[in-house]
């Protein structure tokens, strides 16, 4: 479905020498595939460069290198005007719901927007489709008339959820979409998304920091550190068999609500900056396995039988 | 002789000239050397109870109705001002959700670290920066003499949160208030975290109420829990008994809810119907009454806390009468 090669993304910001300016590799060499109907989880902790990822594979940043492409297509270099009609099939969720919607706007303009961008349809055809979205997203349709300021935050992530949806779309980034959120309301957001997903062929890259959430919801998992994937495999052998050092300490460190006495593996030092990053593997300055030969070569990326992994002793 | 004991707490917020209950019949203690933790989530009362132990809140916005909040006996909404800034950072102290906001951006690490000591303890200052090297050394700081002389705007989150427990135990408090000291960490950051915690708890023998809204994480830390709902202490108990064996329906709701590794991916995540009530809004009778699954007709009026085997719980379906 979307596959994307070598992704790079830079950014740079003012350094505190003059003339001198900071060049940040936010996401390096990433090759990533996302098979049909399938959702990939993209876990790693802030700053990672995860949100920045999911943004350039929807075509939001500029790239430094690399190709994305969409059912086989490259899309990389299309202008706006040529990716005008990929953007309905390839959409995004942001994290806050209370930035992401336009104040001004009722309801029914938020999710008529993009309907009216896209298809050419009358408005009794639009009110349809819209109603029918905030139907999936278990909201009635007389709230169309109203304000978002009227809504808690979990009603606001339906609606802006439903704005994407009405859209009928293949591949949706969801980034950090219930962080905002308590866990009442995440419950909701992440049964409905996972009913409508079963229903129609959508593949979602799911981002988010909480390994717990990603590995209820994920078909496969994707380890990010310091702007490159470290591990991606299936659920199942992520969770049972995890090969990344990295990966293993992520596991080992989160709190579960059903498994209270475990042992936590706690990493020491603290994560490096992404403008300094260090040298050979990027884990080497907590990994608790590492050699000399960490800090002087980046490991290649490994294929064990569809794990994926890229560390030297694995 | 319990080190905490809220009994009976009533509190109001006075807003546009209106008053608005806030807390309402908190009951909570808290034991000498025991980590008890309070969850629920956001804007159901965790913080505003953790500030209104000291009279943190700010006066033109609190009233304190009825109860008394004993500390050591003491009550302390019968002390005045001064006697409660003897109490407050010395025996009392606090550890922050955000270390940036939290710390003073424009002061050096070493001026803030020891301010405390200096109004507490002694006047001393080549002690108290003994003191604070020592307590800097124990909660994993290295390049002391640099890090003394740095800001925080120099500094990491995980280090800055560092930095204020080690200034929260400079004057060596009896009770240890954390609200949601690593909600704004890392996950790897925050087990170093938790894990330092523990072992300057067992160290000093001193009691932590810990606030926070993720439950897995007070589960393995926390020998006791409450959990709150709009404004109220709903249900408290042994952790073991509270995550294993829930009494009130918002908590079985609230645990179910929970998305975790090892649960079955087809199996779904339990929803709370409808939305938390917001402040001056609460409902007449019990407060999760509209969104309560079990409700009955009881319901309306407000449950009072009724005691079962280990756990105290606010909800009809534990009444004598009722069974």
């Amino acid at each position: 479905m979307i596959e994307v090669q070598n992704l790079s993304v830079h950014f740079t910001t003012k350094s505190s020498k003059l003339f001198h300016k900071n060049l940040i590799r936010a996401v390096e060499n990433v090759n990533l595939k996302i098979p049909e109907n399938t959702i990939v989880g993209l876990v790693g902790e802030s700053g990672c460069g995860k949100s920045t990822l999911g943004r350039a594979i929807v075509k939001l940043l500029p790239l430094a290198s690399g190709e994305i492409f969409y059912k086989g297509q490259e899309i990389t270099h299309f202008k706006d005007s040529e990716f005008l009609k990929y953007r309905k099939d390839l959409q995004i969720i942001f994290q806050d719901p209370y930035s992401s919607l336009n104040p001004r706007f009722t309801i029914y303009e938020i999710l008529t927007e993009g309907l009216f961008t896209h298809f050419r349809l009358t408005s009794t055809e639009a009110r349809k489709k819209v109603i029918s979205a905030l139907e999936q997203m278990n909201l009635k349709p007389d709230i169309l008339e109203r304000y978002p300021h009227e809504f808690s935050g979990g009603q606001r992530q339906r609606i802006a959820i439903a704005r994407v949806l009405v859209l009928e779309p293949k591949f949706v980034v969801c980034d950090e979409i219930t962080s905002a959120l308590d866990v009442s309301n995440q419950a909701q957001v992440i049964n409905l998304l996972k009913d409508y997903k079963d229903k129609s062929n959508l593949s979602l890259l799911f981002i988010s920091h909480d390994l717990n959430l990603v590995s209820y919801l994920s078909d496969e998992i994707a380890v990010m550190y310091l702007g490159k994937i470290v591990e991606h495999a299936k659920r199942e052998d992520i969770i049972k068999n995890p090969l990344h050092p990295y990966t293993k300490a992520l596991y080992s460190n989160i709190f579960e609500i059903n498994n209270f006495q475990k042992k936590r593996e706690v990493l020491q030092g603290e994560i490096p900056g992404v403008i300094q990053k260090p040298s050979g593997c990027y884990f080497h300055t907590r990994c608790p396995i590492a050699k000399p030969i960490c800090s002087q070569q980046a490991p290649p990326e490994k294929n064990l039988n569809g794990h994926k992994v890229a560390c030297h002793f694995v | 002789m319990s080190l905490l004991d809220i009994k009976n707490f009533y509190l109001n917020f006075s807003l546009k000239e209106k008053e608005v209950p806030v807390l309402l019949d908190i009951n909570l203690k808290i034991e000498k050397g025991e980590i008890h933790a309070i969850v629920g989530e956001s804007g159901c009362g965790k913080s505003v109870t953790s500030l209104a132990i000291t009279k943190l809140l700010p006066e033109n916005l609190a009233i304190y109705k009825s109860g008394k909040i004993l500390f050591n006996q003491k009550n302390i909404l019968e002390l005045d001002d001064k006697q409660i800034r003897e109490i407050r950072g010395k025996e009392i102290a606090y550890i922050f959700q955000d270390p940036f906001t939290s710390l003073n951006p424009i002061k050096k690490i070493k001026d803030q670290i020891i301010e405390s000591y200096l109004i507490h303890i002694s006047q001393n200052k080549k002690e108290a920066l003994e003191k604070a090297e020592y307590l800097l050394k124990k909660v994993g700081i290295t390049e002391l003499k640099e890090r003394l002389e740095s800001y925080p705007a120099q500094m990491s989150g995980g280090m800055l949160q560092r930095i204020s427990i080690a200034m929260a135990l400079m004057c060596e408090p009896s009770l240890l208030i954390a609200d949601e000291p690593t909600s704004a960490l890392d996950v790897t950051i925050q087990a170093q975290l938790v894990d330092l915690l523990l072992k300057i708890q067992a160290e000093q023998k001193m009691s932590i109420l810990f606030i926070s809204h993720d439950i897995g994480l007070v589960g393995s830390i926390s020998q006791k829990i409450s959990v709150m709902y709009a404004g109220e202490i709903i249900e408290t108990g042994p952790t073991r008994e509270i995550l294993t064996k829930p009494l009130h329906p918002y908590t079985q709701s609230l645990i179910t809810s929970i998305p975790s590794l090892h649960k079955d991916p087809n199996q779904k995540l339990t929803t709370i119907f409808g939305i938390v009530p917001s402040l001056g809004e609460y409902p007449s009778g019990c407060h999760f009454f509209t969104r309560c699954k079990e409700v009955f007709e009881k319901c309306n009026q407000k449950p009072r806390l009724f005691e079962t085997n280990a756990s105290h719980v606010k909800c009809f379906l534990y009444a004598e009468e009722c069974k």
